[in-house]
């Protein structure tokens, strides 16, 4: 009699557990990375009798969330390559939009420069043609300035986003490294048979919040913790302990961000180990997308003041002395090298850009990419190297094994060079080496010369007076036959004197407007400049592609986890009338109990 | 397949999302009328247009460049064409002067309308744009082209040498003009007035026939003209040797001149040196330096047949310098008779005319090519346009059909959502 009692009880109490969970179900229904529970239920064990196995109600074996580690995995993947993708997408079309936006309005700024030039070939004693030609100066390098500047704000924000997806890193370290110290007691008080599932989902999602920002592997461990690794194997979190991440400035530029791990001996550098994530979208985009824009404009800026400038001094001003450097950017302006804070040696390198006027194809030549010089002492033949480092390729210096190792000393290039440079477009500079004054330097020690990469930032106007336009050749023509006369040595004679309407010189300014000069002689300014677009259009829109991509496949995934995790209100609502029924059923068969009991008793009174 | 609540309501409104971007996109081409608002959308494109935005504006900047040219080129006619009034009234006065039943006083009388004809081609052929440049300058555009020698009363060409050149297409350049020192100065010559190569200024034509008519029948001294423009002077500073011998009248007097070391910013301080040196030396009764515009020009004192000058060089190179050869040399002629002169005159003046036409047709073949490339280039910038217009403007009804569409896709999405947000089991417990 006492068994129908507690048979219903157990009834009861099984019911209501499973109210209660479908009530937390309910309640989480929006929540986050939830998983729906289910109340695990089983027969209590039943009571033998002579008649049989009597059963002795219901008992709750477990309370389980829906979980599967593939879909978690898969999704967590997905939310690194999407992070990636779209991060990638994000700052790019940024600068793409800057590329498009008529108020930087780099091309017609070049168009008008030029046009402005044909203006003074009009009419090349006008002082209002050359003012315009000044103020169209001041607009090309003035748009220069504002393209290269606004390149620069979104490298700082970019390295501002760096630095608080590293904090942000961090901190869910710390919090997968709590929880993870939670979950071990919270296992280890059932004996490892119940699971704490919010604890569960809560790391969970912490786990996918980080994946987000970076690509882990998640490796989970017997006492429930989770170990967290990036790369190929940094530790991140074991169990109760998180490393710690830092961003520092790189050696050679204070403006480039680089990625480290604290250890015990100092940072390690992991930049080149990061992959997914945001964190990875941000450092592909600065090398893929920023950096080379932002060189590629220093380009077209430094091959236009070169060509330009190597023209204009060799023209006269309107008062008869010959002309002055256009652009502030003399055809042999020193080129910025960082010394590699780490070299022993004392020595100073200067790089710089080869004059025009000396080498015709030295603005055509010129290369985008940085230039790393090492002292390698090899002999035979070979004490320095040359890496081009935007694709790590070795550009052959001639031999200097017969340079003292004093004295100022110029390197030059090789006539043989490895199969994919071409020797007749090597790069447009010129390298020398101070070794003079004791100065000393010492193998492995490393320079890096960054040719472009200012150059957009620091063009500027060198000329105010528009007189000091060098509109003129004044080379001395026989009106008669029209070709210039020539002096013993047969070069043209100069006229050394003001030719006010000579536009000679004028003419051939504004003809440089149509040289394809840049690019290995393939492009034209404005062309060079188009292929900066077309390319940051080009991975502008790839990244679109491929964030799309990614975000298909993340929505995949996490269909796969809310079909299987997810709380559906309509199943909920069908359980609550389930076990409110079950619960109702026990309840009246408690009833029918007591009825029991009362009819017992009363036969007995 | 379980769909969770809130993954059901989040593909509502992911594809509500959608559905909004792709409408914000068509909104934005509608609004600018552009296919593309970012290179990323068809980088090939962006680039495109780029180089067809240079195109245009490059050719626009010729047909300015046209315009200039037409303009300079016009207003060179109509000097050209009021220098060739003033030679034919010039020949008219030289056919009725050479009529022998004139007397002095009618010749006199003559003499003063040819002496006002002079002074009017003199005035033609420093005709000023609306710039204030002087046409027939060259590139020394700021002086005037002709300019009267006053000692000599010659009018001498003191432009510049080069005529200044504008481009017209991207391989098309054309001459704004003509100098004046080839239509004006350079005329063939058989008079013997004419200088050592055989040229005679159509002013020095003039001025003969006033003179002439003047009955101031000369006869002419041996002179030389370098022809190297001196203009700014020579440097020998600080030991450059420069010495030549000048030879006057067959040998008689050698005067040896030495420049060297020295410095002239123009040729006149040149021409005072020299004429200190020759006095110096007790030849300046013999020979004489003088200016000729740009020019340098050594004369034998001394006129008639017996007259000569020569140039030798001693050392250094002046003589390449001032457009001398060595040995150079030029004698004098005895008075014509006034016959005889004014016959040479008219030959001469009909010279001069055949100079003004050459210049003229050479003006209207320029001309014509303006024009030829002006409608050239008009055909280039409109093709150009309508790829530019083909490559970034929005075809309108094909836009505006796709929104329709898009808006009937967003208020189906949007009316879906709102008919499946009401339906839950809860609402019939």
């Amino acid at each position: 009699m006492s068994g129908l009692l507690s048979t219903s009880l157990s009834g009861l109490m099984a019911a209501q557990r499973s109210l209660e969970t479908v009530q937390h179900n309910i309640s989480n229904v929006n929540t986050e990375s939830y998983s729906r529970q289910r109340v695990a239920q089983s027969t209590m064990p039943a009571l033998y009798t002579g008649d049989g196995y009597v059963g002795q109600g219901v008992h709750v074996t477990n309370i389980t969330r829906s979980y599967d580690q593939f879909i978690n995995k898969q999704l967590n993947s997905s939310l690194s390559a999407f992070g990636d993708a779209d991060r990638y997408r994000q700052l790019s079309t940024r600068v793409d939009n800057i590329m498009a936006d008529p108020s930087t309005g780099m091309a017609p700024a070049i168009n008008r420069f030029f046009n402005a030039l044909n203006g003074v070939a009009d009419d090349p004693s006008s002082i209002p043609s050359r003012q315009v030609l000044l103020s169209e100066t001041g607009t090309l390098t003035q748009s220069f300035n504002t393209l290269s500047s606004r390149f620069e704000e979104i490298r700082t924000q970019n390295n501002n986003d760096i630095g608080a997806m590293v904090n942000d890193i961090n901190s869910l370290a710390k919090s997968i490294a709590n929880i993870n110290v939670q979950l071990t007691s919270g296992i280890g008080r059932s004996g490892g048979a119940k699971q704490p599932n919010d604890l569960l989902d809560q790391q969970d999602a912490l786990l996918s919040k980080l994946a987000g920002i970076v690509n882990v592997s998640v490796v989970p461990q017997k006492d429930g913790s989770s170990s967290v690794f990036i790369g190929n194997g940094q530790a991140l979190v074991l169990s109760g302990s998180a490393a710690e991440f830092t961003a520092f400035q790189s050696e050679y530029d204070p403006n480039r961000l680089e990625i480290g791990l604290k250890t015990t001996n100092g940072v390690t550098n992991v930049t080149s180990q990061i992959s997914g994530g945001s964190l990875a979208g941000s450092l592909r985009f600065r090398d893929e997308v920023l950096d080379p824009a932002q060189q590629q404009l220093g380009r077209v800026a430094a091959g236009l003041a070169m060509e330009v400038n190597a023209l204009h001094e060799k023209g006269f001003d309107l008062s008869g002395t010959a002309g002055s450097a256009l652009f502030n950017f003399s055809g042999n302006e020193e080129i910025p090298v960082i010394k590699n804070p780490l070299n022993t040696g004392n020595a100073t390198v200067k790089v710089n850009f080869q004059d025009v006027n000396t080498n015709p194809s030295a603005a055509g030549n010129l290369d985008f990419s940085d230039f790393k010089l090492k002292y390698v002492n090899a002999g035979g033949g070979v004490d320095y190297t040359l890496t081009r480092v935007r694709d790590n390729q070795v550009i052959n210096l001639t031999a200097t094994d017969t340079v003292p190792a004093t004295g100022v000393f110029t390197l030059s290039f090789a006539a043989t060079q490895p199969a994919n440079i071409d020797v007749s477009a090597l790069p447009g500079i010129g390298i020398t080496v101070d070794l003079s004054g004791g100065q000393t330097i010492s193998a492995g020690d490393e320079f890096l010369a960054r040719p472009t990469y200012n150059a957009a930032q620091k063009i500027g106007v060198n000329i105010n007076d528009p007189k000091k336009i060098a509109a003129a050749t004044n080379v001395e023509i026989d009106p008669v036959t029209k070709l210039p006369v020539l002096d013993g040595s047969s070069n043209p004679v100069i006229i050394k004197g003001p030719m006010p309407t000579d536009n000679r010189n004028a003419l051939q300014l504004a003809n440089l407007g149509n040289k394809l000069g840049m690019l290995g002689g393939s492009a034209s300014f404005n062309g060079a400049y188009g292929q900066i677009v077309s390319g940051v259009g080009g991975l502008t829109r790839a990244s679109e592609l491929s964030s799309a991509a990614q975000q298909t496949l993340l929505n995949q995934a996490k269909g796969s986890r809310e079909g299987l995790a997810g709380v559906n209100l309509d199943e909920e609502a069908a359980n609550l009338i389930k076990f409110q029924q079950a619960y109702q059923a026990s309840a009246q068969s408690i009833s029918v109990a007591k009825s029991l009991f009362d009819t017992l008793i009363g036969a007995v009174r | 397949m379980r769909i969770s609540t809130a993954w059901s309501q989040q593909l509502s409104f992911n594809a509500m999302s959608n559905q909004q971007t792709k409408l914000a996109k068509l909104q934005q081409q509608l609004s600018s009328g552009l296919k593309i608002s970012a290179p990323a959308e068809d980088p090939e494109a962006a680039a495109r247009i780029l180089d067809l935005d240079k195109s245009i504006t490059k050719t626009d900047q010729y047909q300015s460049n046209i315009a200039a040219t037409r303009g300079r080129l016009n207003l060179e006619e109509s000097a050209l064409e009021a220098a060739n009034n003033v030679i034919f009234k010039a020949k008219d006065l030289t056919i009725q002067a050479k009529n022998a039943t004139l007397n002095s006083s009618d010749r006199q009388a003559i003499k003063y309308e040819v002496d006002h004809l002079l002074e009017e081609l003199a005035g033609v052929s420093n005709t000023q744009n609306a710039n204030g440049e002087y046409i027939f300058s060259g590139d020394l555009a700021t002086v005037p082209a002709f300019a009267r020698n006053a000692t000599t009363g010659e009018y001498a060409y003191q432009g510049g040498l080069q005529q200044r050149v504008l481009q017209i297409s991207t391989t098309r350049q054309i001459a704004d003009g003509d100098l004046g020192f080839n239509v004006f100065e350079n005329i063939n010559s058989s008079s013997p007035a004419a200088d050592e190569n055989g040229k005679r200024s159509v002013f020095n034509t003039l001025k003969a026939l006033s003179d002439g008519l003047g009955a101031s029948l000369n006869a002419t001294a041996g002179v030389i003209t370098g022809d190297r423009f001196l203009r700014y002077g020579l440097d020998y500073s600080p030991a450059t040797a420069a010495k030549f011998d000048l030879v006057a009248n067959g040998g008689a007097v050698t005067a040896p001149i030495d420049l060297s070391g020295k410095k002239f910013t123009d040729v006149n301080s040149m021409v005072t040196e020299i004429n200190t040196q020759l006095t110096a030396g007790g030849f300046s009764g013999a020979i004489q330096a003088r200016s000729n515009g740009n020019k340098i020009e050594f004369a034998s004192v001394a006129t008639g047949v017996a007259s000569s000058i020569k140039i030798n060089n001693t050392s250094g190179t002046f003589l390449a310098d001032a457009g001398f050869t060595n040995g150079q040399t030029m004698a004098g002629a005895d008075a014509q008779t006034f016959q005889a002169q004014l016959g040479d005159v008219l030959t001469d003046l009909d010279a001069a005319l055949g100079s003004f036409l050459d210049a003229r047709s050479s003006v209207g073949a320029r001309l014509n090519a303006l024009d030829n490339q002006e409608s050239q280039n008009e055909k280039y910038v409109i093709d150009t346009k309508a790829t530019l217009s083909e490559t970034q403007d929005l075809d309108y009804a094909d836009a505006i059909s796709k929104y329709q569409l898009q808006t009937t896709a967003l208020q189906a999405a949007q009316q879906t959502f709102s008919k499946i947000k009401d339906l839950s089991l809860f609402n019939y417990l």
